[in-house]
């Protein structure tokens, strides 16, 4: 528990987030939450939830990472918001 | 996306050296995560990551698992977990109550250090993990536009 690497940690994570929402290309958004959930495993390896951290780079960086990118494989890459 | 890359690199890479290594590194995950972080949830994620792998870099047709073979899996799993689940009401005990299991054993342990409670807790991990990577890929699967019937079950 080092507070400076956890805050790091959350400026990095709101960040991430935020470059997630406002990008106009899909898959860089996908991206850009994958990077989200490497960060968020990372804070959860720090604060001592290791099965989660686990999981959560399992799942939140590898598998949805590849089920979005295939879903947007059938759609257009751009937002049309 | 289930094209089948063409580059030998890829393929090598993937076929020889990742997916068995991620295979063998899920089933540590399973059988170890009583003692460190891992279990059947883990396991069944790594496992589907593998499964999604051999569908990028191999293609359709030297992937590991077939669609319908995914679906049975996943179904199967449910059944571990289910009848896990069950055995035990039938000979006194409660839901999930894995010490009941009706497992040949004196005093609770098998043999060594395997006692009927971890046989119990290791097949509930199985069928999560057999679950989980069913699913999974399977998603995986359905997103990319797999046949669910057809010649591509079995």
């Amino acid at each position: 528990m080092i507070w400076e690497i956890e805050l790091t940690l959350f400026f990095l994570l709101v960040l991430t987030a935020v470059v997630a929402l406002e990008t106009r290309d899909l898959l860089a958004a996908v991206v850009a939450l994958g990077v989200f959930s490497v960060f968020t495993a990372l804070l959860l390896a720090v604060m001592g939830a290791v099965d989660v951290a686990f999981t959560e780079v399992v799942l939140g960086a590898g598998v949805t990472g590849v089920l979005l990118v295939a879903g947007i494989a059938r759609m257009d890459r751009r937002s049309v918001d | 996306m289930t094209d089948p890359h063409g580059s030998i690199i890829v393929n090598f890479i993937a076929r020889i050296m990742m997916i068995p290594f991620i295979i063998l590194y899920a089933f540590y995950v399973l059988v170890h995560g009583e003692a460190g972080p891992g279990g059947g949830f883990q396991a069944g994620a790594v496992l589907a990551a593998a499964v999604i792998l051999s569908r990028l870099a191999l293609g359709r047709e030297q992937r590991i698992v077939s669609t319908g073979g995914l679906v049975i899996l996943a179904v199967a799993g449910l059944l571990v977990y289910a009848l896990t689940g069950v055995a035990p009401m039938f000979f006194g005990g409660e839901y999930l109550d894995y010490g009941r299991l009706p497992i040949p054993a004196t005093d609770g342990i098998v043999f060594g250090r395997v006692t009927v409670r971890s046989i119990g807790v290791f097949a509930i991990e199985l069928g999560v993990a057999m679950g989980v990577m069913g699913v999974l890929g399977a998603m995986f699967d359905y997103l990319t536009g797999a046949e669910w019937s057809g010649s591509d079950a079995g």
